[in-house]
């Protein structure tokens, strides 16, 4: 008896342990997605319930000390019903809104960079990090590919060193057509940096012009725009080792999207301690197609006409010199609805080096801010958390908020709703982990929530897909 | 576990007993190679079920399913634990503190003991990899005849030498642990209990006590096994075995495995190139997908 009892225990051990091992190298055996009615979280105003949780698998736990977010990306389709979600770990994977898998496809060896619904919906857009810095056009409906197009024939890459070029950011136009900003950097011993950056434009089959047509951009671009006519394409310069050799002096460039003409370039001034001004993320054109926005890594905020006249520029958060140390923060997103425009800035950071602490927390840090058209501010809401994410969903701004590095607070976590362009909070979307993208429809918010782990060890949040719909719909 | 029955192969009508030795040693290197080749958790995992259900189909008894079992347990759950504590690549990320940095002497020494969770997984991986070679291990132990294996291996041309001593270690391994149970019979006769206590000097003492002898016995049965094997002319005969050919199927079977066994280690060859830096291939981008997500 107490053998059977003995050989029961030990048979038992062996079955769990297998059992868990299975577990955690197949966590899809155990993936839920659709909430249970039961467990309906309402928002704070009541407004949304949430709906759906998808989890993504696991990633790297970041804590404080780290910089920088979690990697990943959402977009909902045009007609609100899908959504297509780029992991850190290389899945794509299109859901319902409601949490039910439509198809799922690895991308391979690459990273995951970018990603768009064409506006009919019925294609994806996927950008990656890899030896051949591809974008791949999928079927929305099946996954299936129908295209792909290889950055590397301009950028190059240098297999030894491991600087591949990648898709830095995807946008498209009314038409289908769809623009791609490549770019691959190379950090040499001497700290001078090279830049090969190109833009892509595709038409809905994968034809393809380049921008600048013959040679490579020799600047960072990281991101692009395309007016609402789809006639003028606009893109911003960042530099990080600036020379006088550099082609690409000026910080903004507008192209025709037609011939592929440069049209004009515009140069802002500097201020201190900076030696250029950068611009990562921007300028975004007005829904009349009149005027551009952009924001600067250095604080600035940057107001533009089409034909690349600079009509203000502000000032959100000036570099504080602080135990002889610059602290600033960083600007970040922009976007415009009707005559407004609405920037905002993210964490304090070190300008000696961003991936160290900062002593005191810049009061202008992780805001947004509201301007008219003629440049006066009409008012700033402090998020208290990095602004990760903007989306202007009609009159309501979805934004993403995550970590505040300097004050830890994991209570603030979640997606703020804002009146728009009155920035008035809405409503309150909480999430455990910070979330580090949003994407949101007329009757739907979808934010991507990583997790966190506190100074504590304690972990909060996981990754994951966080589905609210608004309530009564 | 002591019982030499259940360590000496037996024969039986399964498949797996029936089995060529040629084929069973060529699965087992195919095993082996792709136990090391591979660095995913899944192929892995898909690798060790696989050969577990080797055993099914062995119908090992359930004495040999215990011996497999305390065997797998302990190697499993000891690399993920050891790996979980000492893991020191980045990033990593504490599951659990068990000795706070802040406590006296130990955590200011040590800057306290965490368990890592990246280091669970590495623990894992190379627990599966262990695994899967003990499992093929002691399934080609159990249904093959020692003295079919060592035809084989002089078949192949092996060194007279090497093919010897590898025999006359897995003869000697029922062996070692029949001496094992008669050390541990003789220490109780004396009065002695090793598992009275869970203190680790004890646990030090009772190794001593129970290896010395082992070792001793070991040393004597070699000499007298060097003895007699010189006194009959060790290697000085014809060293050379000829086993009849293979049917047809099984000679396809080899084939097989020796072509599975080939296009695995180009696929690493291949990736490892451009893992390296060394040399890419972009119409083999396909393939390079294929290796990051699967194997």
């Amino acid at each position: 008896m107490k053998q059977t009892i003995r050989m029961a225990v030990l048979f038992g051990l062996l079955a769990m342990s297998l059992v868990l091992l299975a577990i955690h190298i197949f966590p899809e055996l155990g993936r839920q997605g659709k909430r249970q009615d039961s467990q309906r979280l309402l928002s704070q105003m009541g407004r949304f319930e949430q709906v759906a949780e998808i989890p993504l698998g696991k990633v790297e736990i970041r804590g404080f000390r780290q910089m920088g977010s979690t990697p990943g990306l959402v977009r909902l389709s045009p007609a609100g019903d899908r959504l297509v979600i780029g992991t850190e770990n290389g899945d794509v994977m299109v859901f319902n809104i409601d949490g039910s898998s439509v198809w799922r496809r690895k991308i391979g060896m690459g990273k995951i960079s970018a990603l768009e619904y064409s506006p009919d919906g019925g294609r994806i857009l996927i950008g990656e990090n890899s030896q051949q810095g591809a974008v791949i056009c999928v079927d929305a409906a099946t996954g299936g590919e129908k295209w792909r197009r290889n950055s590397v024939d301009e950028l190059g890459v240098d297999l030894r060193q491991k600087t591949f070029p990648g898709i830095m950011s995807i946008a498209m136009d009314e038409s289908g057509n769809s623009y791609a900003v490549a770019l691959r950097s190379i950090r040499f011993p001497n700290g001078q940096t090279d830049y090969f950056a190109r833009i892509y434009k595709f038409d809905a089959n994968g034809r393809v012009e380049l921008f600048p047509r013959d040679h490579n951009l020799d600047v960072w671009v990281s991101w692009c725009d395309i007016d609402p006519s789809g006639n003028l394409l606009v893109f911003a310069t960042s530099d990080y080792t600036p020379g006088p050799y550099r082609r690409y002096q000026n910080n903004i460039y507008q192209f025709d999207a037609r011939t592929g003409q440069n049209r004009w370039s515009l140069h802002t001034e500097t201020v201190e301690p900076y030696e250029r001004t950068n611009m990562r993320f921007g300028p975004k054109w007005s829904q009349d197609g009149k005027y551009m926005s952009g924001v600067s890594a250095d604080g600035r905020a940057f107001f533009v006409d089409a034909a690349g006249k600079l009509v203000w520029s502000r000032v959100l958060s000036a570099p504080q010199r602080i135990q002889g140390i610059f602290v600033n923060a960083t600007g970040l997103h922009t976007q415009q609805i009707g005559s407004y425009a609405i920037f905002s800035t993210g964490n304090t950071y070190n300008r000696a080096n961003w991936q160290l602490p900062t002593p005191v927390e810049h009061p202008q840090s992780n805001s947004v801010f509201l301007f008219d058209r003629e440049g006066n501010l009409r008012k700033r809401r402090k998020l208290g958390g990095m602004i990760e994410e903007m989306k202007l969903v009609g009159q309501e701004l979805a934004v993403a908020v995550g970590r505040n590095i300097r004050t830890k607070d994991a209570s603030i976590h979640g997606v703020a709703l804002l009146s728009a362009p009155e920035l008035e909070l809405v409503d309150w979307l909480p999430a455990a982990g910070p979330c580090v993208a949003v994407a949101a429809s007329p009757k739907h918010v979808v934010a991507m929530e990583a997790p966190l782990q506190l100074d504590s060890g304690e972990i909060v949040g996981s990754y994951r897909i966080l589905v609210w719909r608004k309530t009564g719909m | 576990m002591y019982n030499r029955q259940v360590w000496e192969a037996t024969p039986a009508d399964t498949p797996i007993h029936k089995m060529d030795v040629r084929i069973k040693l060529a699965l087992l290197a195919a095993v082996m190679l792709f136990a090391v080749g591979l660095e995913g958790a899944r192929p892995l995992f898909f690798l060790f079920v696989c050969s577990l259900g080797m055993h099914f189909v062995a119908r090992s008894s359930v004495q040999r399913w215990q011996v497999l079992a305390v065997f797998l347990l302990v190697g499993l759950w000891g690399t993920m634990v050891s790996q979980a504590l000492f893991y020191n690549q980045e990033p990593r990320t504490m599951i659990a503190c068990l000795v706070s940095p802040t406590t006296p002497w130990i955590g200011e020494w040590t800057g306290g003991i965490f368990i890592y969770r990246e280091g669970l997984e590495h623990g894992a991986v190379q627990a599966l990899r262990s695994g899967t070679m003990l499992t093929c291990g002691l399934l080609i132990c159990w249904t093959t005849d020692p003295r079919q294996l060592l035809q084989c291996f002089l078949h192949w041309r092996m060194p007279f030498e090497v093919a010897f001593m590898v025999i006359t270690s897995l003869r000697f391994l029922p062996v070692i642990f029949e001496e094992t149970a008669v050390v541990f019979t003789a220490q109780r006769l004396r009065g002695f209990e090793p598992a009275r206590s869970l203190s680790p000097v004890r646990w030090i003492r009772t190794a001593f006590y129970v290896l010395f002898p082992i070792l001793a016995r070991s040393l004597r049965r070699a000499a007298t096994l060097a003895l007699s094997v010189e006194s009959r002319g060790f290697g000085r005969g014809n060293s050379r075995a000829n086993l009849p050919m293979l049917p047809l199927p099984q000679q396809f079977a080899c084939v097989g495995i020796f072509a599975v066994i080939l296009v695995g280690a180009t696929l690493k060859v291949i990736y490892s190139l451009q893992h390296n830096g060394v040399a890419y291939f972009p119409q083999l981008r396909g393939v390079y997908d294929f290796m990051a997500v699967w194997l």
